[in-house]
């Protein structure tokens, strides 16, 4: 054979494989009429870029799932304590929640303010939030997802998702939290997703970067390659920054007064 | 290198104002109370949680920050299943690798051999060398079985596979982070840790040719 029926055999392998998968891709259930979850929405498939991204590519393909379109509130969280005992405030090991876990809680099993029963629940830890969405067969969003889903321009406020979150940040954290889906709504359909509270996503530790890294070799050579797209995607996204700071700041068990979380689950 | 530490730097500085009012997130839970281990009692495996002392036939409880809390099933690189209480009793040296790792992993395990051969004999039995892989979709006991005869690992090492939220929890535990990289690697962070017999975290080492004597010492006293 020569190099020439073998090449052209070669190109017309690459030409079907990529109608295959352009096929393959249409054929996907474009509409499988998927019932939306109560308190839901369908977020699309779609791709984000993030803003710090230790990949090679830039944009991260995101499948399409389910959110809550609010966070999670007290009154909710204190159905699962209750159904749940063992994720009470004196119950729930040291290794899963810190002693901050509920401690605007006035005991185990009562909120003991009614004012914040609709306010989103926070002073929670990664595992008992993980916890819930278990419980409520749903699980946390990545923080892709998360991204992504946040991302989105406000549908009622004319505002930027940017101006939002910088004049939250500049503002004090009000003693009692305002009840979810008190700020704007996304074009998503999402409620709240900056401005009352930060949230949890499955994989907060994914981001590889912090004090411990330093004396780390290999981090340090991924963050070198990391470092070319850092901020290149969004030079100005100091929210953004802060995000992915806290993040990096932040353990399983830590429970933070200001840091809540919604559910998301797969199609 | 110069924008990369002032990165850090910033990180650092900015880890803070997650949390307005005043309490620092870095410090939160350090001086949690001690709790009643009593009330740990029952299984809830829909909730994610563990049953602490599920399947310890009649020992005392786990304390309660113990890693084995954490349920789960992992299988070795012999294809059997097991509960991380199963170490319990044991001096475990863990951490997270996976096995297509050309830098980082390999210096890992040989700093863990380092260990080994530093362990007096009167202990070398109680040591457990565990290596968690993160890469939950190649990383199956077939696989972990060829890369411990390539490492040369003795019987004294367990590879153990897990699902991806198992392998997320236990990460979060013992404070290392980790993101698959498109092409299927992972950057993570290097950490070796030495759990108790109870499974408290002792002693950690981070990064890789670091000094591993502390572990060494800390396994004589253990």
């Amino acid at each position: 054979m020569g190099y020439g029926k073998a090449l052209s055999l070669l190109l017309l392998g690459m030409v079907l494989h990529g109608f295959q998968g352009e096929a393959g891709f249409r054929i996907l259930p474009a509409d499988k009429t998927e019932a939306v979850p109560g308190g839901m929405v369908k977020i699309p498939a779609g791709g984000h870029t993030l803003f710090y991204d230790n990949s090679d590519k830039k944009e991260v393909p995101v499948e399409s799932f389910f959110m809550d379109v609010r966070a999670v509130t007290n009154a909710e969280f204190l159905a699962f304590v209750k159904a749940n005992p063992e994720w009470s405030r004196s119950a729930v090991p040291g290794l899963f929640a810190d002693s901050a876990y509920l401690r605007h809680w006035k005991s185990d099993f009562e909120i003991g303010n009614e004012a914040i029963n609709d306010s989103p629940v926070i002073n929670v830890s990664w595992f008992a939030a993980n916890a819930y969405s278990r419980w409520k067969g749903k699980r946390l969003p990545s923080l892709t997802e998360w991204e992504y889903a946040a991302s989105r321009a406000p549908l009622d406020d004319r505002r930027s998702v940017e101006e939002i979150v910088l004049s939250w940040y500049s503002k004090p954290s009000p003693k009692a939290l305002p009840a979810v889906g008190s700020t704007y709504k996304n074009e998503f359909g999402l409620m709240d997703m900056h401005g009352l509270i930060w949230e949890w996503v499955s994989d907060f530790n994914s981001v590889v970067m912090g004090s411990d890294s330093r004396n780390n070799i290999a981090v340090q050579q991924d963050l070198f390659c990391a470092s070319a797209s850092f901020g290149a995607a969004d030079r100005e996204d100091y929210a953004a920054f802060m995000r992915f700071a806290l993040r990096g700041s932040l353990k399983g068990r830590y429970s933070v007064s200001n840091l809540g979380f919604r559910c998301a689950k797969n199609l | 290198m110069l924008r990369i530490g002032l990165a850090f730097l910033l990180i650092t500085a900015c880890a803070a104002p997650g949390n307005r009012d005043g309490q620092s997130a870095s410090g939160a839970g350090e001086e949690r109370v001690a709790r009643d281990e009593t009330a740990l009692a029952g299984s809830k495996q829909e909730t994610g949680r563990p049953a602490a002392g599920k399947g310890s036939s009649g020992s005392e409880p786990l304390p309660e920050t113990s890693v084995y809390q954490l349920a789960g099933e992992w299988h070795d690189q012999r294809g059997d299943t097991l509960q991380l209480e199963s170490l319990r009793g044991k001096i475990p040296v863990i951490a997270m690798v996976f096995t297509h790792c050309e830098f980082a992993c390999p210096r890992i395990v040989s700093d863990m051999k380092k260990i080994q051969k530093e362990v007096s004999a009167g202990k070398a039995d109680e040591v457990v060398f565990v290596l968690v892989s993160f890469d939950s979709e190649r990383d199956r006991p077939e696989r972990l079985r060829a890369y411990a005869n390539e490492a040369n690992l003795d019987a004294r090492w367990l590879l153990l596979h897990g699902n991806h939220e198992d392998v997320r929890m236990l990460s979060m535990l013992l404070g290392v982070s980790y993101q698959k990289q498109a092409g299927g690697t992972f950057a993570h962070s290097n950490i070796i840790t030495l759990l108790n017999k109870d499974g408290q975290i002792v002693s950690q080492v981070e990064g890789l040719g670091s000094d591993t004597a502390p572990i060494a010492s800390e396994i004589a006293k253990l």
